[in-house]
């Protein structure tokens, strides 16, 4: 998988290389928004129809194949481009009882911590490290999205201590049987020291990190899907904020880039969730890994300078 | 936090996460107005722009401390004597949508007394410290 993205990803840099040369100078300034804006509306509904965050397409994509945007500057948009999503879809799980709140707070204190740790590494290392390990997490992502499965349910040992001691469980209609289910978080402990390196990542590299929060909550710690779903998302909420403000701090926030990211990606989310009940998911999701593959192979080849 | 109801019925969300919804959900879509009214007089022209937009693709091919070091331009709440241009402006409107979530926060603070729910309570104190850390400016690491 590693040897055909690298591959594929070779087939673009020439195209790369010619934006590279070409823009700015070639090109007027408004240019960048425009097609920014164009581009995240398409990754909007992409990402919504293969059920990953915008920024996981959008910070790769773009810091692949637009050089002449500095990677640091994208990673900084990736956050808004997760907050804003993350904010605009929270409420609504919220209010139909998909947010477990007393176990998105734990998480994502702990997660913040983590993602505030990987935005100061980060923007701390130097540019080919982030791009090599960018390109790992990346086909990392590709092959969890080949090879795991979240389960419907959600299961594993019984309740520890800690989850007794914060009182989290939840209580919900199960939808096949109409009978009320409860569920309880499992492996909380384990749950909060992978939270802490998922937030590392996503610090790191500008991520939102629902595509690790929600294998962490189903699959690690027993959290049934939609609560999964919903809880990451108020998770991603709390997360991104705290490692976007690291990259305020450091000047990495350009509202030429941010500001039109941003209100791409929520666009074309909307016109995701339209077209979800509609399109053909399956042949979706197959097109992102292998969009992932190309953005993962192509941040490699960046990374040791070819 | 929900806990097992008693009453058969469809268990609903309970009142502090609704409250912290709507806080977030309220505070997003007056964020947004404001990023767009912002970003908007940035383009104009309205306000001048610190950079010019037009010199700006071509200075972010490099990382941000060649960008902010080559361009004077302020870091952190530097920005918030040059709110008098466009870009600078612009940049504060994106902090209004990180200021709903940090105020949705502090909303869960009289009702995690009122419950006497002290370890939640301090949780969410912690989280607040930890906004707080991010974004003082304490924590900005030298560069590349």
């Amino acid at each position: 998988m590693v040897v055909l993205s690298l591959l594929g990803a070779t087939f673009f840099q020439e195209m790369a290389h010619a934006a590279a040369e070409t823009v700015p100078f070639g090109w007027p300034w408004w240019v960048m928004p425009i097609a920014l804006f164009a581009l995240t509306s398409v990754l909007g509904v992409v990402a919504v129809l293969a059920g990953i965050g915008g920024s996981v397409l959008f910070v790769p994509i773009v810091s692949g194949f637009a050089p002449f945007i500095h990677i640091d500057f994208v990673r900084g948009a990736g956050l808004f481009i997760a907050m804003a999503g993350a904010l605009s879809a929270g409420p609504g799980l919220a209010r139909q009882n998909l947010v477990n709140l007393r176990l998105a707070i734990p998480v994502s204190l702990v997660a913040s911590i983590g993602s505030i740790v990987g935005a100061l590494i980060g923007l701390a290392l130097p540019v080919s490290a982030i791009q090599i390990a960018l390109g790992a997490v990346i086909l990392l992502m590709a092959a969890m999205m080949t090879l795991f499965h979240s389960t419907e349910q959600g299961s594993g040992p019984p309740p520890g201590k800690l989850v007794e001691a914060l009182g989290i469980f939840e209580t919900y209609t199960d939808r096949e049987s109409g009978r009320e289910e409860t569920w309880f978080p499992r492996r909380m402990a384990l749950g909060l020291v992978l939270f802490l390196g998922v937030g590392v990542m996503a610090g790191m590299f500008g991520l939102g990190a629902g595509w690790a929060n929600v294998p962490v909550l189903n699959l690690v710690m027993g959290v049934p899907l939609k609560f999964a779903v919903g809880t990451s998302f108020f998770t991603l909420a709390i997360t991104s904020p705290s490692a976007a403000l690291i990259y305020f701090q450091r000047g990495a926030l350009l509202p030429l880039v941010v500001v039109p990211s941003t209100l791409g990606v929520m666009l074309g989310a909307k016109g995701g969730a339209w077209l979800l009940v509609r399109a053909n998911t399956r042949v979706i999701r197959r097109v992102v890994i292998v969009v992932l593959l190309l953005a993962g192979g192509r941040a490699l080849l960046r990374g040791f300078g070819i | 936090m929900n806990r097992a109801n008693e009453n058969p019925s469809k268990p609903k969300p309970d009142d502090m996460t609704l409250g912290f919804a709507r806080i977030v959900e309220l505070g997003t879509r007056i964020g947004l107005v404001l990023v767009v009214a912002g970003f908007l007089v940035y383009l104009s022209g309205l306000l001048n722009p610190l950079i010019d937009p037009e010199r700006l693709p071509g200075l972010i091919a490099g990382g941000v401390d060649e960008f902010v070091r080559a361009n004077g331009v302020p870091t952190g709440w530097g920005l918030l004597p040059m709110l008098g241009y466009g870009d600078m402006l612009s940049l504060a409107s994106l902090l209004l949508l990180v200021a709903v979530i940090v105020a949705a926060y502090f909303s869960l603070i009289p009702s995690l007394l009122r419950r006497r729910d002290y370890i939640y309570f301090v949780l969410v104190i912690l989280q607040l410290a930890v906004f707080l850390v991010a974004g003082g400016g304490w924590l900005v690491s030298s560069g590349h």
